[in-house]
C-alpha cells in the first residue's frame, strides 16, 4: 500500500528508459508497466540494480489470436512493502526473440529457457540455450505452450543430443546419479565432477516428471484447477491451491469470509509443520542419526493424521475451494488440535535438544554446503534457504495475505547459509508455525465458510503469492471462458534448484545427500 | 470393513508367514517414481517410520533394483521416465512384480491428458498389482503388498508345475 | 545412550500400528472409497458430471466407479444431493486386475 514510491518509480526512470515505457498503471499495491521490447532488459536490469528488487518470474502468454504478439511478463516484489512490479513486452509472432535478461540477472537464466522451450521465445544473448525438460525425444519446433499445439495428439519422438558441461582435467573424474534414486525421492540427474572426493562441479538436470500441468490447466474449469493445483507438487499442496483460489478470487474481486482467512493460515501451517518435521527428519536419517530421524517422522506422521482427522485428507487435499474454505474446525477439532500441539511441542523440544547436542551431528551440519549471501542473492533464492542466507524474506510478512496480517510471528534468519542454519531456520518455523495455529484458532471469527464466486471475467490478469514450506510460490492466472488462458505456476524449488549446485561445490561427494535434504526440493513442483 | 474383524485379526501372522514362505525370508521392493507429484512418496516414506515399520514383515525399501522382488511404481509414467522405467525393470531379476500405487500409476489419473504423460504404467510393464488411492494411505499400501505375495505364490506354484 | 532410550521408548512406550493384525478404522470424515446407495440414488448423473477424472459412469441401473481413475477428492459426494453417492472409509482396495476396480453398483431407486 505504498501508491507514493510507486508513482515516483516511474518518475524517477532514467529518460532512456523513460522514453521507451509504452503505458503504465498502478493498481493498489500492483504497478504494472509496458515497454518496448527492445527495452525489456534494461528496465529488469534498472529494477534490480536500482530498486533492490526481487525476482519473482518471468514468464509468457500466446496471445497472438488477440494482437499477433506474445506477451512477456517480468514481475519483481519490491523489497519493502508490499509492491509488486509487472514489466511487460510484447514481442511479435513473426519474430519471437528478445534481449536476454540473463546476462544481468543470473536467476532469469531457467525462466527464459522454460519459455524458449514451450514458447519458441528465443533469448538473444543467452549463455546457455539447451533445453530444461523437452529433451531426449522432444522434435525440436514443436512447442507446446503455444495456442496452436493441441496436446491430444501424440508428439513424435526424435533421437535428439543433451550436452552435459564438461570437466576435464588429470584425474576428474564424472559420477553420474538418477534419476532412479537410492532413496525413495523423485526423479531427477545429478552429474557430479569430482577431483578425488570434492566436488568440483554439479550438474542438475531436472525434467523427468515434466507431466504439463500448465497446459492441461487451460483445459480445466476453475473449480478442476483447485484440484490440479493440489497435485503440482504432493506435499505442499494446500498452499498451492491457496495460490490458485487466490489468484482467481483477485480476478473476481471475491470477498473471503474471515472465518475462512483464518482457516487457510491455520491449514497452511499444518502443512508446514509436517514437512518440516519430514525435512529435520531427514537430515538426522542422513547424518546416520537414526533415533532422532525416527522420532522426527513419528512427529511427522501425528501431524498428518490430525490432518485426516480435521479435514478428512492427511494432505489436506479438497479443503480449498474458491471463495474460501470446504472444511470447518469446530470445537472439539480446536481441542484435538490444541492437544496435539502442546503434545507436539514437548516431543519436538525433545528432538531438538537432542538434536542441537549431538556432536556426531553437528560435525557433519556445521560448514556443510554453505551458500553463501552474495550467492543466494544472485541466484534470487527463496523460503528457508535463502532465510539461512541471511535474506529476510517471507511472503506471509511482506506480502500478506489469508489472516496473516493479523497474527504476530518472528521470521528466523541465519548467516550461515550451511546445513545447520537451514535445520536451525526449520526447526524455528515449526515452533513459529505451532504458535501461529493458536493464535488463528483464538481469533478465529464465527462465519462463513465460503463466499460465492460467480463472475470470472475473461481476458484479467490475477496474481497471488503464498510461502510454502519450501518458500514463496506464485500462481499467475490470465483468465479466459470459464478456465485460464495461460496459467503460470512457479514453485519455489523453480529458483532454488540451481542454488544447490553452488551449495555442493567444493563438499565431499557423500555430504550431498544431507545437503539436499537440508534443501529438500520438489522435483514435480519445479517440472510441472 | 468388508473383510470380516476375525479374518483381519490373523492378517499380520499371515504375511509374515507369507513373506517366509514365498520369498524365504524377506521381500525387497524398489520404489520408481515415474512422474508421481511426490504425496505417494511421502506415504512410501511413512512406511519406513517406526510407526508403520514395514521391516518387521521381513519388507525392505532397497536401493537397487538388482535385489528387488518388486517394483513399486508411482505416477503416470511422464515422458522423461519411460527410458529409466524400463531400464529399472530390466535391472530387476525375475520372478519380478510390478506394484501400480495411486491413481495416476493406474490409469494417469488426474494428468492422464497431459501432453507428456502416458496413462499409468500397464502401457509399458506388465502390473500385477493395483493399488488405487491418491496418494494410498500407508495401510493401503501394505495390503498392497500382501495382495502382491499373493500373487508371487501362485506364480511359483506355476513355475514349479511347468517343471 | 541412556537418554535416547529414556526419550524414546520409555516415554512413549511402543508407537507402531498394529495394523494389519488389527483392523483399521480411518477416522470418521476421511475420504475413502467411492460408494453407492442403491437405496437413495436416483440416478441423476450430476456425480458423474463433477467427478474431474471421469471415473463414474451411469449405464441402466447400475452405476459403476472406476477406482483405478478415482482421485478421492469427495467432489462425487457433495455433488450428489440425495446421499445416494457418499465417501466410505474404505481403503484396503488394492486388487490384481484392473477390471476388478471397476466397481459396480445396483440401483434399485
Amino acid at each position: 500500500m505504498m501508491p507514493g514510491p510507486m508513482n515516483e518509480l516511474v518518475e524517477d526512470l532514467p529518460s532512456i528508459l523513460a522514453s521507451s515505457v509504452v503505458s503504465s498503471s498502478l493498481e493498489a499495491n500492483h504497478l504494472q508497466i509496458e515497454v518496448r521490447k527492445d527495452a525489456l532488459a534494461g528496465m529488469a536490469a534498472h529494477m534490480i540494480g536500482h530498486c533492490h528488487a526481487w525476482l519473482i518470474s518471468e514468464h509468457a502468454a500466446d496471445l497472438r489470436e488477440r494482437d499477433g504478439t506474445f506477451h512477456i511478463y517480468v514481475i519483481f516484489a519490491l523489497p519493502k512493502g508490499d509492491g509488486i512490479i509487472t514489466v511487460m513486452s510484447k514481442v511479435d509472432g513473426s519474430d519471437p526473440s528478445y534481449r536476454s535478461l540473463t546476462p544481468d540477472i543470473y536467476a532469469a537464466n531457467w525462466f527464459e529457457r522454460e519459455m524458449m522451450e514451450g514458447f519458441g521465445l528465443l533469448p538473444s544473448g543467452h549463455p546457455d540455450l539447451r533445453p530444461l525438460r523437452l529433451y531426449d525425444s522432444w522434435p525440436s519446433g514443436v512447442y507446446p505452450m503455444r495456442k496452436d499445439f493441441d496436446p491430444s495428439v501424440p508428439v513424435p519422438r526424435v533421437p535428439t543430443g543433451y550436452e552435459f558441461r564438461h570437466v576435464e582435467g588429470e584425474g576428474i573424474f564424472e559420477i553420474p546419479v538418477g534419476p532412479v534414486h537410492a532413496g525413495v525421492i523423485e526423479p531427477g540427474h545429478f552429474r557430479f565432477s569430482v577431483a578425488g572426493e570434492p566436488v568440483i562441479n554439479l550438474e542438475v538436470r531436472m525434467g523427468y516428471v515434466h507431466k504439463g500441468i500448465e497446459k492441461l490447466s487451460e483445459s480445466l474449469p476453475y473449480p478442476r484447477g483447485v484440484m490440479l493445483s493440489e497435485r503440482i507438487s504432493g506435499d505442499n499442496g494446500f498452499t498451492h491451491s491457496l495460490a490458485y483460489c487466490q489468484a482467481i478470487e483477485s480476478i473476481a474481486g471475491a470477498d473471503v469470509p474471515e472465518r475462512a482467512r483464518y482457516l487457510r493460515t491455520a491449514f497452511s501451517e499444518m502443512e508446514r509443520i509436517y514437512n518440516h518435521m519430514g525435512d529435520i527428519g531427514g537430515i538426522a536419517l542422513d547424518t546416520a542419526f537414526g533415533v532422532g530421524a525416527q522420532m522426527a517422522y513419528v512427529l511427522r506422521e501425528r501431524m498428518l493424521s490430525l490432518n485426516e482427522r480435521i479435514t478428512g485428507s492427511r494432505f489436506l487435499r479438497s479443503v480449498n475451494c474458491i471463495g474460501g474454505v470446504r472444511k470447518d474446525i469446530d470445537m472439539s477439532g480446536k481441542r484435538s488440535i490444541s492437544t496435539e500441539l502442546i503434545g507436539l511441542k514437548l516431543d519436538f523440544d525433545d528432538l531438538v535438544g537432542m538434536m542441537t547436542e549431538m556432536p556426531s551431528l553437528l560435525d557433519r551440519v556445521e560448514t556443510t554446503g554453505m551458500l553463501s549471501d552474495d550467492a543466494a542473492k544472485n541466484l534470487n533464492v527463496v523460503g528457508p534457504i535463502a532465510r539461512a542466507s541471511g535474506i529476510d524474506r517471507d511472503t506471509r510478512r511482506d506480502h500478506p495475505y489469508a489472516a496473516y496480517k493479523d497474527l504476530s510471528f518472528s521470521v528466523p534468519l541465519y548467516r550461515e547459509g550451511d546445513v545447520y542454519a537451514r535445520m536451525m531456520v526449520k526447526i524455528e518455523e515449526v515452533l513459529e508455525s505451532i504458535s501461529l495455529i493458536e493464535q488463528a484458532m483464538d481469533r478465529m471469527p464465527e462465519g462463513q465458510l465460503c463466499a460465492k464466486v460467480v463472475d470470472v471475467q475473461a481476458g484479467r490478469i490475477g496474481m497471488s503469492l503464498t510461502e510454502t514450506h519450501r518458500g514463496e510460490a506464485m500462481h499467475w492466472v490470465m483468465s479466459g471462458e470459464g478456465r485460464p488462458w495461460r496459467h503460470k505456476v512457479r514453485d519455489p524449488s523453480f529458483l532454488n534448484w540451481p542454488a544447490i549446485e553452488v551449495a555442493v561445490m567444493g563438499n565431499i561427494v557423500p555430504d550431498f545427500p544431507v545437503i539436499n535434504k537440508s534443501f529438500n526440493l520438489s522435483y514435480s513442483g519445479n517440472d510441472l | 470393513m468388508s473383510k470380516d474383524e476375525k479374518d483381519v485379526e490373523t492378517l499380520g501372522k499371515e504375511l509374515r508367514a507369507k513373506t517366509m514362505k514365498v520369498l524365504g525370508r524377506s521381500m525387497a521392493i524398489r520404489e520408481v517414481d515415474a512422474g508421481s507429484c511426490n504425496a505417494c512418496e511421502v506415504e512410501v516414506n511413512s512406511l519406513t517410520s517406526s510407526i508403520y515399520d514395514i521391516e518387521r514383515f521381513g519388507l525392505h525399501i532397497v536401493a537397487s533394483p538388482r535385489h528387488a522382488d518388486a517394483l513399486l511404481v508411482t505416477g503416470p509414467v511422464t515422458r522423461n521416465m519411460e527410458v529409466p522405467l524400463l531400464k529399472t525393470y530390466e535391472a530387476a531379476p525375475s520372478p519380478r512384480i510390478v506394484i501400480a500405487m495411486g491413481a495416476c500409476a493406474i490409469s494417469g489419473g488426474i494428468f492422464k491428458d497431459c501432453y507428456a504423460c502416458n496413462e499409468g504404467v500397464s502401457e509399458f510393464l506388465p502390473v500385477d498389482v493395483l493399488i488405487p488411492g491418491c496418494p494410498p494411505r500407508p495401510q493401503a499400501i501394505i495390503q498392497g503388498i500382501m495382495v502382491a505375495l499373493e500373487k508371487l505364490e501362485s506364480r511359483k506354484r506355476g513355475a514349479s508345475c511347468q517343471k | 545412550m541412556f537418554k535416547f532410550f529414556d526419550l524414546g521408548v520409555r516415554k512413549h512406550g511402543v508407537v507402531t500400528t498394529r495394523y494389519p493384525s488389527e483392523a483399521f478404522v480411518p477416522p470418521e470424515g476421511s475420504l475413502g472409497m467411492p460408494d453407492v446407495d442403491g437405496e437413495r440414488c436416483n440416478m441423476c448423473g450430476r456425480c458423474s458430471d463433477a467427478c474431474p477424472t471421469g471415473a463414474i459412469s451411469l449405464a441402466g441401473r447400475k452405476v459403476t466407479v472406476d477406482l483405478g481413475l478415482c482421485i478421492f477428492c469427495g467432489e462425487c459426494a457433495r455433488s450428489c444431493a440425495d446421499g445416494g453417492m457418499f465417501m466410505s472409509r474404505e481403503f484396503e482396495l488394492a486388487t490384481r486386475s484392473r477390471g476388478e476396480l471397476e466397481v459396480e453398483h445396483d440401483v434399485k431407486g
